[in-house]
């Protein structure tokens, strides 16, 4: 079936975008509904369109493709709106305001133009569209969601200007913002400041606190939405900007594995944990397209379209925890699969998921990155991930062991209800059917690597299983120990106190040494008038603060010069003249 | 560039000079005098919209009124660059005029026949100013400006106002002079080399291109001190602070638009059509110059961090924002030429949208602090959604003018070579989030009881919450850059919190809220499709048609 010339020639961000301006006029029901409607249209729209299908355009004077479907878009552009779908029903069903929905599907929109765009401006101006909406979504819901949004805003506002930076060096050296017309960004300095930009929302190690401190603010709805689209659009820019691949990258991927992996297990919040899990498994992404090869990069695209099925999946699974218990704390929860069956359920497939269990769809792509780094020889890098994988399953057993299976449930609590379920049950499905059939998947994936994967090799399931039995182990020993670790401070308690006070000092000061150089330049001009309209009483008041007359002196003074004097003066003044003009 | 002979220009002055006198004769009919204003605003942007399309093709038109003295003549000629900033005051007089009556009667302002007489004066000496052929008639129009502006600087006739009205009127006058001094070395100086004039040539005048070099370079210091003082480039700004004291709409339109934008006008002027951008290169003085705007950029966003006063933050902004125009003029690039040229209609529209909203928040609240202004987003929907747009535009958000000025700006600074103006543009990009998201999000997210302190530089990490804030007197008139602000107005919600008004308009006049929408949509087409607004095709125009520069 061919779709009519004007769906190829109209971006599918403004079909979203369109969605979210009638969601924020009509009433909540409706707006779900459009929402829904919208992201199910750009999903067909997504699977239709022939490849090549682009807009070229001038924007601002400079040549622009305003979208451009190639095989890395069309993914991207797959999932994105496969989990929005998802998404939206279950923001439907769990509560959501209008105003929630209505910014959550102008940041969809948003994000849908950052992956089909076909050039640098058109990126760049989607992606601080992006960190405007988002902002916005994590603000709506009010309390303290409003100043760690505040936060959320400068740094990836500084992100922004660091790629803006990025994006303008490189069309300086270039001469363009094409994509076509370069591999990637301009090597040195442009490529140095776009992998730190990137970096931002990717959540590199130092760059990452946003994530902990943002995700778990806002209402669960809002959170499903949130996980998704800022850090995958950052992958989705880090492969643009780097196609050959960077070693530095890869190992800050590795690096982002573990550390991630560390902090998750640290966490009591539950959606914090998850948040820190987000970093972890990007890096698994970033690795994958830092290594660059051909099977790297498609290890890299799948683990993205995976990550989002079983992370949207998880937060929609503690969305609905919360939402029926009111507790975000594991410390405070236990015992549900008890009462919550269906849920729990959803979450043991989720949990497999994330942590590479053979048959679930994020050993597929776990699988394809770390055999990319075998290749390779990059063993300290393939050893990072292997240890994160080993920490994904902990962390996991943690969640699951005290939120769903250990202890007594306090009361009778409902499990999902109809709308949630379905949403559930249908990306669960999904995690399943890819994990085990990841053909469709692979047939997606741009570039020739999906042919070198081979994931369910005796050797690889093997590798599966042995990480979960380590874990396992490692679980039972350290499980008592771990509840003893007390809170473990992220960068952003330097950070932020630094930003804070520095920026206090820095305002203080100029303000203050403004001020008193304000005053000494008042006090000189009037002084100065003063001497020129009465200059006795200015002297007067001198000679007194000198000592030289009483204060209350009977006689007034005289200011009164002799000839001589006089011609001295006159004289002493026209040399100084003299020698002025001489100069 | 083709001359055209035509009395357009002059007719665009004294349109409004003409409407002067009726509006004082009409002072006790004052529908009928809005009316004169209003058909004056309409009358001018029409005859400078009709010059639009000439100069679009290449046409200048030139209206030559005799000689003062000896060499010296009275020119208005209406070319590029003059009629973009001629189209953008004239333009966006017309939206002032409809605020100005629904402010003025929304306070029941005293001597509104003063104000708006004042104000058609004002527009007819910015006219003067725009079309100004060479640099005496620039500099008598300066002058007049000044003198018709006083007058709505000090309407409130309190104390504080008529130090204002002093404080301006030394700096301006001060400036000035200095203007004039360096007017009178270039006459001098191309008196010495060749034939001696003052009269702009675009790519500069060539033969001040052979005179001495250190009366060129004294020359340019004296006309930039002097146009630099309404341009408010650090440290002669300490003048536009304090004259927000003045009723909203002229610190808009005035001290947001016609007023400090002239000294940016004069100021591209001398870059452009006396020197020439080759010739300061040659004499060294793009980089001093770009290093004073890029340093008032920085230090006037930091110190709009500290204010608690809606307006006073607006006018630091103001002056950091000037400052990207002298930046881009000074770069000297064609990018950072057409980034600066833009972001003189750019800024306009963004800067007059927040002054509207400051003045519609005052009209209807009486509240001035942002400290008092939390949840004010239930009481002002669209007013702050408004406030909200133009915010993100000045922070150079996509979507809004700014961030095509900024993209420009960063692309001329790159190719100048001055890797530190860039990263300078885009940190000023981020102290502006720093300054103004913080009242947007206190407006709709948060409540009057549940709030953070303002400014947010003097709260701890994090935010806490709000005590009831009309018991901190101490927290009001936060001190400045050593000016001490007093507020007779204690605003804030009242008791029972914001009422609540939909998003149908009810909060306030359709006089103050159509202009605000307006500009507000203004903001907005420029930053999508800036060649159809016009005003890129004439950057463009004016930037082309410097000798030597290829874009």
């Amino acid at each position: 079936m061919a779709l009519p010339s004007v769906a190829t020639a109209v971006p599918p961000a403004l079909l979203v975008l369109a969605a979210a301006a009638v969601a924020a006029l009509t009433d909540r029901r409706t707006a779900h509904a459009a929402g829904f409607l919208a992201t199910a249209a750009v999903l067909g729209w997504v699977l239709l369109v022939p490849s090549g299908a682009h807009l070229a355009t001038e924007f601002l004077g400079f040549e622009v493709v305003f979208f451009n479907v190639d095989a890395m878009g069309r993914l991207m552009g797959f999932i994105f709106a496969l989990i929005g779908t998802a998404a939206v029903l279950y923001a439907a069903y769990t509560g959501a305001r209008r105003t929630t929905v209505a910014f959550a599907l102008a940041y969809v929109g948003t994000s849908l133009g950052a992956v089909f765009a076909g050039d640098w401006l058109t990126l760049v101006f989607f992606w601080e569209l992006m960190a405007l909406t988002s902002t916005l979504l994590v603000w709506e819901d009010g309390g303290k969601a409003v100043r760690a949004g505040f936060r959320y805003a400068l740094l990836h506002g500084i992100g922004g200007s660091l790629l803006m930076a990025a994006v303008l060096l490189h069309y300086v050296e270039v001469g363009s913002f094409l994509f076509g017309e370069a591999s990637g960004i301009a090597a040195g300095l442009p490529a140095a400041l776009a992998a730190i930009a990137i970096g931002v929302n990717v959540g590199f190690v130092g760059l990452h606190a946003w994530l902990p401190d943002t995700y778990p603010r806002p209402h669960v709805a809002a959170s499903v939405f949130l996980c998704v689209y800022t850090t995958k659009t950052g992958v989705y820019a880090m492969a643009r900007a780097f196609p050959e691949g960077n070693l530095w990258v890869a190992y800050m991927g590795g690096g982002m594995a573990i550390y991630g992996v560390v902090f998750a297990l640290l966490q009591d919040d539950m959606r914090r944990l998850l948040s820190y899990h987000i970093q972890s498994q990007v890096g698994y992404m970033v690795a994958g397209v830092g290594i660059g090869t051909a099977l790297a990069t498609a290890g890299g695209l799948a683990h993205v379209f995976n990550h989002i099925l079983y992370k949207g999946l998880l937060f929609m699974v503690v969305g609905v925890v919360i939402y029926r218990t009111g507790k975000e704390r594991l410390s405070e929860l236990g015992g549900l699969w008890r009462v919550m069956p269906i849920t729990a359920g959803a979450f043991a497939v989720a949990a497999l998921s994330i942590s590479g269990f053979p048959g679930f769809n994020g050993f597929v792509s776990k699988g394809m990155v770390t055999a990319a780094a075998h290749k390779e020889h990059l063993a300290t890098l393939e050893y990072l991930l292997l240890a994160a994988g080993v920490g994904t399953f902990l962390s996991f057993m943690k969640l699951g062991y005290y939120a769903f299976l250990q202890g007594e449930v306090s009361h009778r609590v409902p499990d999902a209800n109809r709308g949630q379920q379905v949403a559930l049950l249908a990306v669960a499905a999904l995690c399943v059917v890819y994990g085990l059939y990841p053909d469709p998947l692979f047939a997606m994936l741009p570039g020739e690597g999906a042919s070198e994967a081979h994931p369910f090799t005796l050797g690889h399931i093997a590798e599966g299983l042995a990480l979960a039995t380590i874990a396992l182990v490692v679980f039972v020993v350290i499980k008592t120990p771990l509840k003893k670790v007390p809170h473990v401070p992220d960068v952003d308690a330097i950070y932020n106190p630094v930003a804070l006070y520095g920026t206090r000092a820095l305002v203080h000061g100029t303000t203050d040494t403004y001020a008193a150089v304000d005053r000494v330049a008042v006090t000189l001009a009037s002084t100065a008038s003063a001497i020129a309209r009465e200059p006795r009483t200015v002297i007067e008041r001198w000679l007194v603060r000198l000592g030289r007359r009483a204060p209350d002196a009977e006689e007034p003074l005289t200011l009164r010069a002799g000839i001589g004097t006089s011609v001295a003066l006159v004289v002493a003044f026209l040399t100084l003249v003299l020698v002025a003009l001489s100069l | 560039m083709t001359e055209i002979d035509s009395l357009l220009p002059v007719a665009a002055i004294l349109v409004s000079a003409v409407a002067v006198p009726l509006v004082l004769a009409l002072r006790h009919r004052p529908t009928l005098r809005e009316g004169v204003t209003m058909a004056a605003a309409l009358g001018k942007f029409g005859i400078v919209a009709s010059m639009v399309p000439g100069v679009l093709a290449g046409d200048a038109y030139v209206a030559d009124l005799g000689t003062i003295a000896t060499g010296i003549r009275f020119t208005f000629e209406a070319d590029p660059l003059g009629v973009l900033f001629a189209f953008l005051a004239s333009g966006l007089w017309i939206v002032t005029s409809l605020y100005s009556i629904g402010y003025m009667r929304g306070l029941g302002e005293h001597a509104q026949t003063r104000y708006f007489a004042a104000f058609a004066a004002s527009l007819s000496a910015t006219m003067g100013v725009a079309f100004a052929a060479n640099l005496l008639t620039l500099f008598v129009c300066y002058e007049l400006l000044t003198v018709a502006t006083y007058p709505l600087v000090t309407h409130d006739e309190t104390d504080e106002a008529r130090a204002a009205g002093r404080k301006y009127l030394a700096y301006t006058f001060g400036g000035g002079v200095l203007a004039l001094g360096g007017t009178v070395l270039v006459f001098w100086a191309t008196g010495a080399a060749g034939a001696a004039t003052t009269a702009f040539t675009p790519g500069g005048i060539a033969d001040l291109a052979t005179a001495d070099p250190l009366v060129a370079r004294v020359a340019f210091v004296l006309l930039i001190a002097g146009f630099g003082v309404k341009a408010a480039l650090m440290p002669l700004h300490s003048w536009l602070p304090d004259a927000m004291v003045a009723p909203t709409p002229v610190s808009g339109l005035l001290h947001a638009v016609a007023v400090v934008k002239s000294g940016v006008f004069a100021i591209a002027r001398v870059v452009l059509d006396v020197f020439g951008p080759d010739q300061l290169a040659d004499l060294g003085l793009g980089l001093p110059l770009a290093a004073v705007a890029m340093a008032t950029v920085l230090l006037a966003s930091v110190i709009a961090l500290r204010q608690d006063n809606l307006k006073r933050r607006l006018a630091y902004s103001t002056i950091s924002q000037l400052s990207y125009i002298v930046l881009g003029l000074a770069l000297l690039q064609p990018a950072a030429l057409v980034g600066a040229l833009l972001h003189v209609p750019a800024h306009a529209f963004m800067k007059l949208t927040l002054f509207f909203c400051a003045g519609a928040i005052h009209v209807e609240t009486h509240t001035d602090d942002i400290s008092r202004m939390a949840g004010i987003g239930r009481r002002m929907p669209l007013t702050m959604a408004a406030f909200a747009l133009a915010a993100a535009g000045m922070a150079g958000m996509p979507l809004l003018a700014g961030f095509v000025s900024k993209w420009y700006l960063v692309i001329g600074a790159l190719e100048a070579g001055g890797g530190i103006f860039a990263a300078g543009l885009l940190l000023s990009g981020v102290l502006n989030v720093a300054y103004f998201w913080p009242i947007v999000y206190q407006a709709y997210f948060e409540t009057p009881d549940e709030h953070d302190p303002k400014p947010v530089v003097e709260g701890p990490i994090g935010g806490a919450p709000a005590r009831a804030t009309a018991t901190d007197e101490a927290a009001e008139g936060t001190v400045a850059d050593g000016g001490s602000v007093e507020h007779d107005h204690h605003g804030g919600p009242p008791p029972e919190g914001w009422r609540r008004a939909g998003w149908r308009g009810g909060e306030s006049t359709w006089f103050m809220l159509g202009p605000i929408l307006a500009t507000a949509t203004g903001a907005v087409a420029l930053g999508i499709a800036p060649e159809t607004v016009a005003f890129l095709r004439i950057v463009v125009e004016i930037v082309a048609g410097l000798p030597g520069v290829v874009l």
